[in-house]
């Protein structure tokens, strides 16, 4: 179930930020987000947020915790399969 | 000592074909939809700039117009400082504006694209080139209805002989609906020009027409 989704988190990741030549397999889905790995930027950031609302209907409520569910790919799995447990 | 302006090198763009100094280099046809050709024009240029897929289509058209055109910057006596940007159309960001307004028209399905967002002013291709080439120096971006051949002469004429800009980067570029244009070209002092060849367009106003209209 996690595994499904973290493949399909990649998936919708590369294609809402544009992510040319960059396959599934290619992303770590541990490896951080930002700085290092896919080296995103701020607008990918709010990117990301916009991707976890309309995709899979939740809702990071403060930037706190916004730092920690866009920490790498697992930790936006998490995220929103706790929200979907909790719905 | 007295300063001879000239247009150096010029690219034009349209119809998915692109020429530099009037000769096709490179094309597809014409039925192919803008995002393939670009692609494939940034490909043929060799380029490894992954912000360039983030971009809207009237950044991707401009930065590609320009790297046609880059090795004219990378002269060594010349600063970032000394290079200026002035571009110009008549539908300014209209179609990143009309994609950006599609994600808040329906209210049940209301997630603004801030990727889409920042691309809703005209102006901001000429920070994509400037960031691309680091080039500093003035850039402007003017909304007309038509290419004012002899403004823009005016402004150029005056960065190069008052404002101590070496380099111009001026011209045309529209994109709206999958129908676009981008005509630029280079003015600089002709001593700045690292080879002499026989053929010299001197810049002025009919030539400049002619090139970014023609």
């Amino acid at each position: 179930m996690m595994v499904e989704l973290i493949e399909k988190l990649k998936i919708d990741i590369i294609e809402a930020l544009n992510l040319e030549d960059v396959k599934p397999a290619d992303i770590d889905a541990d490896a951080p987000l930002f700085m290092d790995g896919l080296s995103l930027d701020s607008i990918d950031a709010l990117e990301l947020i916009v991707l976890l609302e309309k995709k899979y209907g939740s809702k990071i409520q403060t930037a706190e915790e916004g730092k920690k569910i866009l920490y790498s790919i697992r930790t936006m799995a998490d995220f929103i399969s706790n929200h979907q447990k909790n719905k | 000592m007295t300063k001879q302006l000239i247009i150096s090198k010029y690219c034009k763009i349209i119809d998915n074909m692109i020429f530099v100094n009037g000769k096709l280099v490179f094309s597809l046809k014409k039925n192919i939809q803008f995002s393939t050709f670009v692609k494939a024009a940034y490909r043929y240029n060799n380029m490894t700039y992954p912000k360039f897929f983030k971009m809207d289509n009237l950044s991707k058209l401009g930065l590609i117009t320009a790297e046609f055109l880059s090795d004219e910057f990378k002269t060594k006596n010349v600063l970032g400082e000394e290079i200026g940007i002035i571009l110009s159309n008549s539908t300014s960001s209209l179609d990143t504006d009309n994609n950006y307004q599609k994600t808040i028209s329906n209210n049940s399905d209301y997630f603004p694209s801030p990727s889409l967002f920042v691309y809703t002013l005209p102006n901001i291709v000429t920070g994509e080139i400037c960031i691309k080439h680091k080039i500093l120096g003035e850039s402007v971006f003017f909304v007309s209805k038509s290419f004012d051949a002899g403004y823009i002469h005016t402004l150029v004429s005056d960065l190069i002989l008052n404002q101590g800009i070496k380099i111009v980067l001026a011209g045309w570029v529209e994109y709206l609906d999958n129908e676009y244009v981008s005509s630029l070209c280079i003015v600089k002092n002709i001593s700045e020009k690292a080879e002499i060849t026989k053929e010299i367009i001197n810049f002025t106003i009919e030539n400049l027409k002619k090139i970014i209209t023609g």
